[in-house]
């Protein structure tokens, strides 16, 4: 999951990024409201954090160029004004949730994660893809019970995975949501990073869930065929 | 009591009460007067024929048709015939018309017949409802003498009467009337003139803390209302100003407070959600110190702003040698110059050799008019500091060449926490009230602050102030 960063105090925009990245998302960060306006329209994140008072060009202002231009990603304003009034306009232009200053940082991952489990049909924090389950506010994997390690990049690039489950996802896709701008395109280590994710995820087990798709990308598959008794019924149930 | 009825109907009853006097004084003036003029035609004509009777000698023919005739030309048709008679001094009638009336001769009569005078009288008959008779009562004289005899000439007055009664009737009539629609008339106008205010009242109360921009329109006609309209627009004009600064104030001040207590909680947070090494805990640990450093340079200047801005410090004169203060002020504000970049000249003219200030505040005031004007130069900019006199005062002059002061932001710079750019960064520094400090620490020398700008072409402070003489 990529994250834009709109925060002006440096201080303040470091304990973010570092806190996000802990979380294992990828993060953008914006010093201003010019940049934060480039950054949204050039990348497709999956949530802007978004301070108000910002320089160059309030946070408003950059949130309804934003939703005028067409971008829908979720977004949660950060305020430090006692007022609402910021709070209730920034809601009314587009925004999706607030959170004023100081915030706690467990409320704001979890408010985090609410935004972005709202995009897909999710229920709860954890994801259950039948074998195998993710909690996302935790961030941990088990697959039939058994609990995996991962590092912070595998889980991002599983949690992408797990939240298109049954969709073929290109490299660039995988690139753009679970990686941050420093990214080096030409490089390849989406399919390195598959690589690790498989050795951990598929390897231990009779059936490999990340499918490769030629020419395409890659693909999690919930229900892979070729395997025991077990994997038919599983794979009946789910057809 | 009178307080409590609405102003509208006291405006009407007051207007009424007097116009109800004015037609009482006016129907009294016009009763009389009328009164008055009717009974003189009467008199007039009762003289005249007394004394064409007198002229013509009519000494026999009193009781003649001729004698009825002549009257009824006089008088025309009346209920009681007017009469004419001549009686002698005891009253005895000697000749007299057809008639019944017997009036005895009045010592009045008498009296103004022997001065040879006419004299008239007003009977009242004892028959019910016959009018008054009027009565002249003419001497006869002959050669200047009184002869004892007298002519008297009576009408009666009904038609007098009938007409001073019909006044009285249109009079009684038409005050109630008058009254009544005088009544109406200055309810209806006091209620039309009273609608602007109404109205004003009206948008007053729509204005509220959501929306202060709203004004009452301003009548054409140059009058009460439209002094009321243009006075309470003045005033909404300072409440939105007042307003907006104190919202903005709390803004912020909010702002200016919780980003770094958001950065200390943060900071703290992030720490201890994990073991983490050495490193990562000092770092952790210098960022928590640099934040909380920075609030209490904040919280010790808000205090000092406070106490200033209340007159709540002990304010000591000294007399301090300029040469040494100017530099001891130099030097404090060097390292941000140097770190910037920024040249700071000074200028110092001879004719200011000692001034009289509290020393320690006057160093803040201008230090933090000194960091102001380098937080706002570019690299490799001057700053100019000059220091004289103006006339017999002490001034110090603070000329930067930075991006200046915008005119709409004039007006705020030296309220708390105003910052011309929306951008806050506090990597800029100080704590965002340096100049609200200086204004209030300068005021407490009883002096000003000048602010004079041009925008891009940096801005000029100066700084004076007047020691008390009785030091």
């Amino acid at each position: 999951m990529r994250i834009l960063l709109v925060e002006d105090d440096a201080a303040l925009a470091s304990i973010l990024t570092r806190t996000l990245r802990e979380e294992s998302y990828a993060v953008d960060h914006a010093p201003d409201g010019q940049e934060a306006e480039w950054l949204g329209f050039e990348n497709p994140y999956d949530l802007i954090i978004l301070d108000l008072m910002i320089p160059r060009k309030s946070g408003l202002e950059v949130l309804k160029t934003l939703r005028q231009g067409g971008v829908l990603t979720p977004v949660l304003i950060l305020t430090a004004k006692d007022t609402k009034e910021d709070v209730v306009k920034g809601l009314d232009l587009g925004a999706d949730d607030y959170l004023t200053k100081p915030y706690n940082l467990d409320e704001l991952l979890a408010r985090v994660r609410a935004l972005i489990r709202r995009q897909g049909a999710e229920v709860s924090s954890i994801m259950d893809l039948g074998r195998l389950k993710i909690d996302t506010a935790r961030k941990e994997v088990s697959r039939e019970d058994v609990v995996i390690n991962l590092t912070a990049k595998e889980y991002a690039l599983l949690e992408y995975l797990a939240r298109h489950v049954g969709t073929v996802l290109s490299r660039t896709q995988l690139s753009e949501h679970v990686w941050d701008m420093n990214f080096e395109p030409s490089s390849n280590v989406v399919d390195v990073y598959v690589g690790y994710l498989r050795a951990k995820i598929d390897k231990p087990f009779a059936q490999s869930m990340i499918k490769t798709v030629r020419g395409h990308g890659y693909m999690l598959d919930p229900a892979p065929r070729l395997g025991t008794e077990e994997d038919r019924e599983a794979q009946d149930s789910y057809a | 009591m009178l307080s409590r009825i609405p102003v509208r109907l006291r405006l009407s009853l007051g207007h009424a009460f007097w116009m109800a006097f004015v037609f009482l004084v006016m129907g009294f003036a016009l009763f009389h007067v009328v009164k008055h003029n009717l009974y003189q035609s009467v008199d007039a004509s009762l003289l005249s024929s007394a004394q064409s009777i007198r002229a013509a000698r009519f000494d026999r023919g009193f009781n003649s048709p001729l004698m009825e005739r002549f009257l009824h030309d006089f008088f025309g048709e009346k209920p009681i015939r007017p009469y004419a008679q001549l009686v002698d001094l005891s009253g005895k009638i000697q000749q007299k018309t057809n008639h019944q009336v017997n009036l005895p001769v009045t010592r009045l009569a008498l009296e103004r017949a022997e001065q040879g005078l006419e004299s008239f009288e007003t009977f009242a008959l004892k028959a019910p409802d016959a009018a008054p008779l009027r009565q002249v009562t003419l001497p006869i004289v002959r050669l200047g003498r009184f002869t004892g005899e007298l002519i008297q000439v009576g009408a009666s007055l009904d038609s007098t009467q009938h007409t001073m009664r019909e006044i009285l009737w249109v009079l009684w009539l038409s005050l109630p009337v008058g009254l009544g629609v005088s009544v109406i008339f200055g309810y209806v106008l006091t209620k039309r003139s009273l609608q602007p205010v109404v109205d004003m009242s009206q948008a007053v109360s729509c204005l509220g803390s959501a929306d202060l921009s709203v004004r009452l329109p301003v009548p054409n006609a140059k009058d009460e209302l439209r002094n009321l309209a243009e006075t309470f627009n003045r005033m909404f004009d300072r409440l939105e100003d007042a307003f907006l600064r104190l919202r903005r104030f709390t803004g912020d001040v909010s702002h200016e407070l919780r980003t770094p207590l958001a950065v200390l909680l943060g900071e703290g947070e992030l720490a201890l959600r994990k073991e983490r090494s050495p490193e990562e805990y000092q770092t952790a640990l210098k960022t928590i110190l640099k934040e909380s450093k920075h609030m209490q340079t904040m919280v010790e200047d808000l205090l000092l702003l406070a106490r200033a801005e209340s007159q709540a410090v002990a304010m000591s004169w000294q007399v301090v040698r300029t040469e040494a203060f100017v530099s001891d002020l130099v030097q404090s504000v060097k390292p941000v110059y140097s770190k910037k970049e920024v040249t700071l000249d000074v200028q110092l003219e001879t004719s200011l050799k000692e001034f009289t200030a509290n020393v320690g505040f006057l160093t803040i005031a201008l230090k933090n008019i000194l960091l102001n004007a380098a937080k706002h130069s570019a690299p490799h900019q001057k700053v100019n500091l000059i220091v004289g006199t103006q006339g017999p005062v002490p001034m110090f002059t603070i000329l930067d060449q930075g991006e200046g002061i915008a005119r709409e932001s004039l007006p705020y710079i030296f309220d708390p926490f105003f910052r011309a750019d929306t951008a806050r960064n506090r990597a800029s520094g100080g704590s965002g009230i340096g100049l609200s400090l200086a204004l209030a620490l300068v005021k407490l020398h009883g002096g000003t602050i000048d602010v004079e700008s041009q925008p891009g072409k940096g801005a000029a402070f100066k700084v004076s102030w007047s020691p008390p003489e009785d030091l």
